[in-house]
C-alpha cells in the first residue's frame, strides 16, 4: 500500500459563483470534472482483468478494502494506447451513488472556473463525443473540457457516419438540449 | 402458427406459476391488490390464448376474466368456493396448455367450471366486501402511484398551482415478453417525454445479454427517468395506459424533495408551537406559505410577523432539540447498512491478518514462532468477533415457520385433506437477510408436500396410515452451516416415473445407473415438473426449478431424500452469512480466481484417453463412468494460462444446475476463508463472476459463479 | 460493409435481421448500417445495435451507422445510446 500517493480532496462548501475542478491531462487536451465527483486520486497500482468487459474496462483494483472497476480513457476516448507512466494516475470518481477509476496521463490542478465562463457544450472540435461533455470552461488563454462522468461512464455509444442532411443538423445551435428530449412545444 | 403456440406455452407457464400463489395469497389477505393481479394475469391469458388460435382456452379465460371483474368491481366477495374455482381453473388452464391430454376428465372439469363460475356470477354475493376506497387512500399517502388505479391522483399534485412544473421520477420496467403484444416499449417512452424534459434518463441495460446470447424478441431495458413537466401527475400515468398488463410503472411526484429538503424540520417546530397553543393554525399556514417564497427560518418569521416572542420561539427549539434526543437516546435501532460496513472492516481485518501471517512466514526462529502464535491468537478473537458481527444481524426462524401455520391449513383445506404443521427449531438463528429470501422456496415446497406428497384421506384409510398427514419444518445448525428441511409423511417420489421421465427427457439412458440423489436432482430442472399432467409425480409442478435458484443465489444446496410409502424430506443446507464463505483459490496464467468451496466436487488430472470431443458436447473428461464438458477457462476469459494441455494442468470438476463442469486451471493455491465483495455495477456486470475477494497480499481475485459459467458455456 | 437497413425493420423481422448481423460478424471487420429508408427503430432493434456493438468493442470491430434521422438519434438517446 505504500506506493500508493493518495491526495484526499476536500470539498469546499463555500456558495460561490465559481465552480472547483480536477483537471488532468489526456495527450495535448485539458480535462476537468466537478470537485464534488471527484473523492480521490491514486497513483496506479495492480489491477485485476475482469474477462469479458466492456472494451474502455481495464479492470478493478481494491481501494482500502473496497474492489472498484477502473477505466481507461484512452480507451473510451479511442485514443491510441500509451504506456501508462509515473505520471499516471487513476482518478476515483463517484458515479451514480458508485465508485469508478478513470486512468488519465497525468493530474494538473484543482482550479476555479467561474461559473459564467463556462459555455454549455460548443460547437467545439474536441477529439471526444460532446455528448461527454457538460461545458467547456476557460482559464486565461486555456480551454478546459469539463467532462460529465456519468455520461462517459455509464453509456453505449454507436458511431454515426454523417450525411449531408444530417451534418446539417448537427450544426444547430443547441444540440443537446434537442437530445435531453425538450419537446414541451411539440 | 406453431411459434407462436409455443410462445404462448412458455408464457402461460410462466403466468400460472404465479398466479398460483397470488390465488392463495388472495384467501389470506383478501386484498385487492392481488384481485388486480389475478385479473391482469387472467387477462393476458385470454389475450394471448386467442392470438395463439387456440379458441378454447381464450373463451374460457374470458369467462373467468368476468368472474374477476366482477370480484375487482366489488359485486362479488373472495370466499373460499370462489379460491376453489380458480385454483381448479388454474389446473385446466395448465392442462390444456400442456395440450397431451383431451380426456374426458378435462372436459368434465371444464364444464364443471363453467357452470360453476356462472352460478356464481348470478348467485354471488352482492354486498360488495372489497373495500375499494381503501385501496385508493392508501396509494395517495404513499404517494407512489403505481399506474394501475389511473384514477388516484397525489395529493402533492392536489395543492399545486397548476401553471408550476412538477418533477416526476418515472421507473418503467418491461416484461420480457412485451414485444410479442405488439408493443414497442421505446414508443410508451417517446410519448412520455414528449410530456415535458428529461431531466435525466438511466437505461438500465444490465438484463441485456451478451449479443451471442440475445433473444432479440424479448425486452430487456429498464428505464429510470427524472422529469420536468407542466402536466399532472395522471397525464403522465396514462402514458401507460395500453401497457398496463405488460409493465410495471412507478411513479413519484419528486418536486418537494426537490425543493425543500428542509420542510420536515419546519412542520414539527410550527407543530409544536401549535400544540402550545402560542401560534394558530391560520397564522402556522401564513408563516409556511412566506417561508416557501422566501426561504427564511421559520422561527425568524414567526418573531418577525409577531405571532411568537423571542422566548417563546427559543422555547419551542429547545423542546424540538429534546424530542430528538429523546429519539435518539431510547432507540438502538441501527441500520443494515451500517452493520454491512462494519462487517467490511472486518473483512479488513481477516485480510490483514493473513498478510501477517504471510509475512510471518518469511521469519526465522524464535521470533516467527511467537509472531505465528500472536496471530493464531488474534485468529480466534476476529472469528469470535466475525460471530458476535453476524450474530447481530440473526433473527430466529420462528416466525417464518408460524406464518405458514395458516398457508397449511388453508392450502390443506383446498385439496380436502388433514395436514397438521410441526415446527421444530423454530430459535434456529439465520442472517436476515436469508430468512427472506427463503420464504418464497420453503412455501413452494410446503405446497408441493400438501398437494403431491400427501395422499389424500381415503388413500391413507388403505395403507393404514395415520389419517392426520404431517408436515415438519425443522431447522438446525451444524457444522458451520444452516439446515432447514421440509419433511412431509405422504407417498414418497415415485422413482420409476421420474426415471421414465428423466429417459424421456434425455438426461440419462436406459440403461445408466443413477444413484436416488442424482436421480432426484432432475426434479430440479426447468420444465421437468411442469410438464406432466395433474395427478403424477410432478403435478402441479410448482416450479421446483424455481425453489433451486432461490436456493442457489443464498450459496446454499438442497437435496432431495424419499421413501415410497413414508414421505419425502427436502434438505437445504445454507452457509452462515452471505458475506464470507470458504474458496478454493486458483491460478489460471498470473490470474487468481476463488471457487467456492460448495461447488466443488474433486480435482484431478485426467489421463490422456480421458480426454475427448465428442459431437454435439464439445470437449469432454471421463470422468467415474461419465462425460463432464471441459472448459478451458483460459480460453472462455481470453488470457494467458501456463498450460493448454489438460492432461498436464488440473481439472476442477464442479457441480453447476444441470449437471458437472470441469474447470480446466494451472494451479490449486488452497482453501482459504473468503470475503465477497460485490462487483454488480453495470461496468463490471458479468454472469461467469460472482463477485470479487481481497486476498492477504491485497490483491484481488475474483468469484466465479459457477451457475452463470454454465449458462454462458451452454448455448 | 455497408448494408442498407430494409424500412420495414421492427420486431417482426428483428430474429432475421439479429442472425444475419450475427453472421456477418463473425467475417467481417467493419459494418456500416445506412438508415436511410428507416423512419423509425423500435426498441428491439435498438437493443440488437447496443448488444453488437458491445461485441464488436471487445473484438475491436466496429458498426457504425449512415443516415441517421434526427428522430433516429433520439431514438437512440432515449434508448441508452449517447450519440
Amino acid at each position: 500500500m505504500e506506493d500508493i500517493k493518495s491526495t484526499i480532496l476536500k470539498q469546499n462548501d463555500d456558495e460561490e459563483r465559481e465552480h472547483q475542478h480536477v483537471t488532468f491531462l489526456i495527450g495535448d487536451e485539458t480535462y476537468g470534472v466537478g470537485v464534488e465527483k471527484v473523492k480521490e486520486i491514486i497513483g496506479m497500482t495492480d489491477i485485476t482483468h475482469v474477462p469479458n468487459a466492456a472494451f474502455f474496462m481495464e479492470g478493478v483494483i481494491n481501494l482500502r478494502g473496497s474492489v472498484v472497476p477502473v477505466v481507461d480513457l484512452r480507451k473510451k476516448f479511442k485514443m491510441h494506447k500509451r504506456e501508462y507512466d509515473n505520471y499516471t494516475v487513476i482518478i476515483i470518481v463517484e458515479v451514480k451513488d458508485r465508485l469508478i477509476g478513470m486512468i488519465v496521463d497525468s493530474v494538473s490542478d484543482v482550479v476555479n472556473i467561474p461559473v459564467s465562463s463556462i459555455q454549455s457544450t460548443p460547437q467545439f472540435t474536441a477529439k471526444i463525443k460532446t455528448d461527454f461533455i457538460e461545458g467547456i470552461g476557460r482559464i486565461e488563454n486555456n480551454l478546459i473540457i469539463l467532462l460529465d462522468v456519468d455520461m462517459i461512464l455509464t453509456e453505449d455509444e454507436i458511431e454515426t457516419i454523417e450525411t449531408i442532411e444530417n451534418s446539417e443538423l448537427s450544426s444547430d445551435s443547441d444540440e443537446k438540449e434537442k437530445k435531453t428530449g425538450d419537446d414541451e412545444d411539440q | 402458427m406453431e411459434g407462436l403456440r409455443e410462445i404462448f406455452t412458455g408464457e402461460a407457464q410462466e403466468i400460472l406459476q404465479n398466479l398460483e400463489p397470488e390465488i392463495v395469497n388472495l384467501e389470506e389477505t383478501k386484498s385487492p391488490d392481488a384481485v388486480n393481479k389475478i385479473f391482469r394475469s387472467v387477462h393476458t391469458l385470454k389475450g394471448s390464448s386467442g392470438m395463439a388460435g387456440l379458441m378454447e382456452l381464450s373463451e374460457f379465460t374470458h369467462k373467468l376474466e368476468n368472474l374477476m371483474d366482477a370480484v375487482r368491481g366489488g359485486s362479488l366477495q373472495v370466499d373460499g368456493d370462489l379460491i376453489d374455482i380458480l385454483l381448479n381453473s388454474m389446473d385446466w388452464i395448465r392442462m390444456n396448455v400442456a395440450g397431451t391430454d383431451k380426456s374426458d376428465v378435462t372436459e368434465t372439469l371444464k364444464i364443471q367450471l363453467l357452470s360453476q363460475i356462472d352460478a356464481y356470477m348470478q348467485n354471488g354475493n352482492l354486498s360488495g366486501h372489497l373495500q375499494v376506497p381503501a385501496y385508493n387512500s392508501l396509494s395517495a399517502i404513499n404517494s407512489e402511484v403505481i399506474a394501475d388505479n389511473t384514477s388516484v391522483k397525489s395529493s402533492a399534485t392536489d395543492n399545486s398551482d397548476e401553471t408550476a412544473y412538477r418533477f416526476y421520477r418515472i421507473k418503467v420496467v418491461f416484461k420480457e415478453s412485451v414485444f410479442r403484444n405488439g408493443i414497442d416499449p421505446l414508443m410508451i417512452i417517446e410519448d412520455l417525454v414528449s410530456l415535458g424534459r428529461i431531466s435525466r434518463r438511466v437505461v438500465d441495460k444490465r438484463k441485456l445479454p451478451d449479443f451471442e446470447n440475445l433473444d432479440p424478441e424479448k425486452c430487456f431495458l429498464n428505464w429510470d427517468i427524472i422529469m420536468r413537466s407542466g402536466y399532472d401527475i395522471s397525464k403522465i400515468e396514462d402514458t401507460f395506459i395500453f401497457v398496463r398488463d405488460h409493465s410495471t410503472v412507478k411513479i413519484n411526484d419528486i418536486t418537494e424533495a426537490f425543493n425543500a429538503p428542509r420542510n420536515l424540520e419546519v412542520q414539527k417546530l410550527g407543530e409544536i408551537m401549535l400544540s402550545k397553543n402560542i401560534i394558530n393554525k391560520q397564522e402556522l399556514d401564513k408563516v409556511l406559505e412566506t417561508q416557501k417564497q422566501s426561504g427564511k427560518k421559520i422561527a425568524e418569521l414567526m418573531i418577525e410577523k409577531g405571532y411568537a416572542s423571542d422566548e417563546e420561539v427559543k422555547s419551542a427549539l429547545e423542546e424540538q432539540d429534546k424530542i430528538k434526543k429523546k429519539i435518539e437516546s431510547s432507540s438502538i435501532r441501527v441500520s443494515t447498512g451500517k452493520l454491512d460496513k462494519l462487517l467490511n472492516l472486518l473483512g479488513e481485518i481477516i485480510i490483514g491478518q493473513s498478510a501477517i501471517m504471510r509475512a510471518a512466514e518469511g521469519i526465522e526462529g524464535d521470533e516467527a514462532e511467537r509472531v505465528v502464535s500472536a496471530v493464531n491468537g488474534l485468529d480466534r478473537t476476529t472469528r469470535e468477533f466475525q460471530e458476535n458481527l453476524m450474530g447481530i444481524r440473526m433473527i430466529p426462524i420462528g416466525p417464518t415457520f408460524e406464518q405458514f401455520r395458516r398457508f397449511v391449513r388453508d392450502t390443506a383445506k383446498i385439496f380436502n385433506k388433514d395436514i397438521k404443521l410441526v415446527i421444530e427449531g423454530a430459535e434456529t438463528e439465520l442472517d436476515k437477510t436469508v430468512i427472506e429470501k427463503l420464504n418464497d422456496p420453503l412455501k413452494h415446497m410446503i405446497r408441493n408436500s400438501i398437494d403431491h406428497g400427501i395422499e389424500s384421506t381415503e388413500e391413507r384409510k388403505k395403507s393404514g396410515k395415520n389419517l392426520n398427514a404431517e408436515i415438519f419444518l425443522k431447522a438446525y445448525h451444524q457444522e458451520g452451516s444452516v439446515y432447514v428441511e421440509v419433511r412431509d409423511d405422504g407417498r414418497g417420489i415415485d422413482k420409476l416415473r421420474v426415471r421414465k421421465k428423466a429417459e424421456q427427457l434425455g438426461f440419462i439412458k436406459h440403461s445408466d445407473e443413477i444413484s436416488d440423489e442424482n436421480l432426484f436432482s432432475f426434479l430440479f430442472m426447468p420444465g421437468f415438473s411442469t410438464a406432466e399432467k395433474v395427478g403424477d409425480l410432478s403435478g402441479r409442478g410448482v416450479g421446483m426449478d424455481v425453489v433451486k435458484t432461490n436456493i442457489d443465489e443464498l450459496r446454499g444446496t438442497i437435496k432431495i431424500e424419499s421413501e415410497k410409502g413414508r414421505g419425502t424430506v427436502f434438505t437445504i443446507k445454507l452457509p452462515l452469512t452471505l458475506a464470507i464463505i470458504d474458496g478454493m483459490l486458483i491460478r489460471v496464467g498470473e490470474h487468481k480466481y476463488v471457487i467456492p468451496l460448495l461447488s466443488i466436487v474433486e480435482s484431478i488430472r485426467p489421463a490422456k484417453k480421458e480426454v475427448k470431443t465428442i459431437k454435439g458436447q464439445g470437449e469432454v473428461v471421463y470422468i467415474r463412468g461419465q462425460y463432464v464438458s471441459l472448459i478451458r477457462l483460459y480460453e472462455l476469459f481470453r488470457i494467458k494460462s501456463e498450460y493448454t494441455d489438460p492432461c498436464n494442468s488440473l481439472v476442477v470438476i464442479v457441480e453447476a444446475n444441470n449437471g458437472m463442469l470441469a474447470l480446466m486451471v494451472d494451479e490449486l493455491i488452497g482453501q482459504q476463508q473468503i470475503v465477497i465483495k460485490s462487483m454488480d455495477s453495470e461496468l463490471t456486470k458479468n454472469r461467469a463472476i460472482s463477485g470479487a475477494s481481497i486476498l492477504g497480499d491485497g490483491k484481488i481475485a475474483l468469484i466465479l459463479d459457477i451457475h452463470g459459467l454454465a449458462g454462458d458455456v451452454i448455448h | 460493409m455497408t448494408i442498407e437497413v430494409n424500412e420495414n425493420i421492427g420486431v417482426k423481422t428483428v430474429k432475421k435481421f439479429y442472425l444475419e448481423l450475427k453472421e456477418l460478424l463473425k467475417k467481417e471487420a467493419e459494418i456500416i448500417l445506412d438508415l436511410q429508408n428507416v423512419k423509425r427503430l423500435d426498441l428491439s432493434v435498438v437493443q440488437v445495435l447496443i448488444a453488437a456493438n458491445r461485441e464488436c468493442m471487445k473484438n475491436n470491430k466496429s458498426i457504425k451507422l449512415k443516415s441517421v434521422s434526427k428522430d433516429i438519434k433520439r431514438q437512440l438517446y432515449l434508448a441508452g445510446f449517447s450519440n
